[in-house]
């Protein structure tokens, strides 16, 4: 386990119009290792995690990132064609809706070709080659390669959307909410998929989600954020059994056990 | 001379209830213990006197409030009641193996894989991994038309031999076991003795709950009373 | 067919090629810019000009911004010189600068043009204006303007590249028969105007100055002479010509790009030359190219 992370957020804030969306946030993301993010809806999770993708620049803070060669950059500092480098080649987001990180009119592959076409894969038969590898990856059938996604179920869409994030092969992986509204059988396929991921291709993965059933599966460690702090943090299984703030104790007590 | 592997130095544990008016339960006084290498310690004491919550605590899935909890990790001493979250999952991945009661895994992923698991996340190959799984459960007498089935309609019996493979196949140092042996028939439990029983020659150091008999005399070196070695503590 | 002398010097009582010396101008810097910067989209304060956007208002100011009493000009619509567009802008730019105009591709010194590169080849002397419709060839990929500004800037043509995958995936080849995009000196991706795709190697390394204008979008953009222009395509997958293995009905030709002609309701067609000024060479001039 190397003990640097890949991503670190030291004491971000994220204020809009006198609204604070994060008050303070510090946090460490790391290679081969899932960070869950849990909270009630408006805990400020999804403004966090487009913050540290870079997408939403924090009031006060910074947030640095540890490249392939081991250079720090601050990447709200970064230059915009320098963050769009790092968001398209090493970093993946995958949304909550599938129709906010898919082009619907565009076929399977072309959707998942995509982010390699934009990082200057000029040979049609390696992107058709990756999206047809990918597509199996997610367990989608190869034969529907060339239909739009908009014929797609909502989960083979989440499905696409998670090969097209993995494409490029990055390093770092954002999820916000990524099996909300799938029913159980293909959350539970996308949830391995993802845990195989982060522990076999060494990514890191930092998951949003409201759901404490989801990270207890998938999460090494867990912060739990409440209007817009993270009110507690550790290894995943002490938050949920040992709650220690009060807000997580009666985020776990919500929890609806199987 | 047998090495200490673990120690545990005036351990303290309450909860603190913050929905019930921050209702304060004290559940470990001052527990001291060790444990070496190659040895055997068993929790005794009535049921409530907290020996699931001290292996818990143990294990750092629960925050002890006080005292130390030292583990000989990789070469150094490691204070699991100070460790961050990082040292914690390492200690766990190369050092601390757990078997609990109950298997709690991902869905839908085969038994092979999870038996696994653990010695995939120390970067052993696949097919290496898999195969030692293989014997693992052989060992253990699971059928192994259910290797490649998710446990999750597995009997008790089932799920928990699958528990106790995941918990020996990494060969950890140190090994906590609640109950290991509940819920098994006899051959199944002499399975169990034996597997338990040979990484404890190994050398593997294993503090542990053992309510059946059997078990408790296959394996046990000493015996922490729980109730004697803790000054009478208020439940409440 | 030939030459057409100067009538006059201008028209009475408006500027000499109708905009006015600053207009005039602010426009040729405009385009000194877009020379700079090779395919990339120079704004410019587009005029209201005495005919309606789509009929040429961008390519017409260009001309007015370069011509000169020297020179000779050629209007081309679709290849035709009797169009009525191309008529109608020739005869406007005889009447306000009193200029020579011709319909003979090699006497010309400045050509405009609408959907077409002329099949003679072009000299180093020559200047082609190209009317276009539509400059920023990301449209239909990314409706957004200010986001194709930074697609623009990053390089980023992943997007364009993404709408030939999905026409070679849906179709087994690119299909886009106009309009495909072009990269200018390996930097810019520029729309080529809507010529057809069978003209898009003529772009690259031509001896002339290629300039392109916008009048509704306010944007001119350059390809300078002997510069490399290359079709947007995947490394793996041959440029298709878009030739097709007709003949010209009436020169002949099997080179050129050929106009689809339906003759009556049972289907027939005819094939004839686009560009009438190489075609009526061919068949009466004798000469081959240039």
């Amino acid at each position: 386990m190397d003990d640097r992370p890949l991503m670190s957020a030291d004491s971000v804030t994220c204020r809009f119009r006198g609204t604070t969306a994060c008050r303070d946030v510090s946090l460490d993301v790391y290679a081969g290792e899932v960070l869950g993010i849990v909270g009630e809806s408006g805990a400020g999770k999804s403004t966090l995690l487009h913050c540290l993708a870079g997408a939403v620049q924090p009031s006060e803070g910074t947030v640095t990132y540890a490249d392939a060669k081991g250079h720090d950059h601050a990447i709200h500092g970064l230059s915009e064609s320098a963050l769009r480098q790092l968001s398209r080649g090493d970093w993946g987001f995958v949304h909550q809706s599938p129709y906010d990180g898919l082009r619907p009119h565009i076929s399977a592959g072309g959707n998942v070709a995509e982010p390699l076409l934009r990082c200057g894969e000029t040979r049609y038969a390696s992107l058709r080659a990756a999206a047809r590898h990918w597509l199996a990856e997610v367990e989608l059938d190869p034969e529907r390669l060339d239909d739009p996604v908009r014929t797609f179920s909502g989960g083979m869409q989440q499905r696409v959307q998670l090969a097209r994030n993995l494409v490029t092969q990055p390093r770092l992986l954002f999820l916000d909410e990524p099996t909300g509204g799938l029913d159980v059988s293909v959350q539970a396929r996308l949830l391995d998929l993802i845990r195989q991921l982060a522990s076999e291709l060494e990514v890191a993965v930092v998951l949003v989600t409201h759901d404490l059933a989801v990270v207890r599966l998938l999460a090494h460690r867990l912060a739990v954020m409440r209007q817009g702090e993270v009110v507690e943090q550790g290894v995943t299984d002490q938050v949920l059994d040992d709650p220690q703030a009060p807000y997580s104790q009666l985020l776990v007590a919500s929890e609806l056990r199987s | 001379m047998a090495l200490p592997m673990m120690a545990v130095e005036g351990l303290h544990k309450n909860f603190t209830l913050h929905r019930r008016e921050r209702l304060n339960l004290s559940v470990l006084t001052d527990v001291s213990l060790s444990v070496y290498a190659g040895e055997c310690l068993a929790l005794s004491g009535p049921s409530g006197t907290g020996k699931s919550t001290l292996l818990r605590c143990l294990y750092s899935n629960y925050i002890a409030q006080q005292g130390r909890i030292l583990l000989r990790h990789s070469g150094e001493w490691v204070d699991m009641a100070q460790a961050k979250p990082r040292k914690i999952l390492a200690v766990r991945r190369y050092t601390l193996g757990y078997i609990s009661q109950f298997l709690r895994v991902a869905p839908r992923v085969s038994t092979l894989d999870l038996v696994a698991e653990p010695l995939r996340a120390q970067g052993v190959a696949p097919n290496v991994a898999r195969s030692r799984a293989e014997r693992m459960l052989q060992r253990l007498r699971l059928p192994e038309p259910l290797w490649s089935l998710p446990p999750d309609t597995f009997s008790g019996g089932e799920q928990q031999r699958v528990n106790i493979a995941r918990g020996l196949i990494a060969g950890f140092p140190v090994l906590l076991v609640d109950e290991p042996t509940a819920s098994l028939d006899a051959d199944n439990r002499a399975a169990v003795l034996d597997c338990v029983s040979e990484a404890k020659r190994a050398g593997t150091a294993i503090l542990g709950i053992f309510h059946d008999d059997d078990a408790r005399q296959a394996l046990c070196d000493r015996t922490y009373d729980m109730v004697a070695a803790q000054p009478a503590s208020c439940a409440g | 067919m030939s030459t057409v002398a100067p009538e006059a010097d201008g028209l009475p009582g408006y500027n000499f090629a109708y905009l006015d010396e600053q207009t005039r101008r602010m426009i040729r810097r405009a385009l000194l810019k877009a020379v700079a910067i090779p395919g990339h989209q120079v704004p410019f304060a587009a005029r209201e000009m005495p005919l309606p956007y789509g009929w040429g208002t961008g390519g017409i100011q260009i001309t007015a911004a370069l011509v000169g009493r020297s020179d000779v000009l050629k209007v081309i619509d679709q290849g035709a010189d009797d169009a009525t567009n191309a008529t109608s802008i020739r005869r406007f730019f005889a009447r306000t600068a009193g200029v020579a105009t011709t319909e003979d591709t090699s006497q010309a010194s400045l050509i405009q043009t609408r959907h077409r590169v002329p099949e003679t080849p072009l000299r180093a002397d020559q200047v082609l204006v190209y009317q276009v419709p539509d400059p920023e060839p990301l449209r239909k990929v990314e409706p957004r303007q200010a986001e194709t500004r930074r697609l623009h800037a990053a390089g980023d043509y992943g997007l364009a590249r993404l709408a030939l995958y999905e026409q070679v995936a849906r179709y087994g080849r690119v299909r886009q028969a106009y309009n495909h995009p072009v990269l200018v000196n390996r930097g810019y991706l520029a729309s080529p105007s809507p010529i057809p795709r069978f003209d898009n190697g003529k772009l690259d390394d031509n001896s002339a100055l290629q300039l392109f204008g916008a009048g509704r979008e306010r944007r001119v953009y350059a390809i300078p002479p002997h510069t490399r222009v290359e079709s947007l395509a995947f490394d793996d997958i041959a440029w298709d010509t878009d030739a097709n293995d007709q003949a010209c009905s009436q020169c002949g030709s099997t080179d050129t790009y050929l106009d689809e002609i339906v003759l009556d309701d049972a289907g027939t067609r005819a094939y004839q030359c686009s560009d009438t000024d190489y075609c009526g060479r061919q068949q009466w001039g004798g000469v081959g190219h240039g």
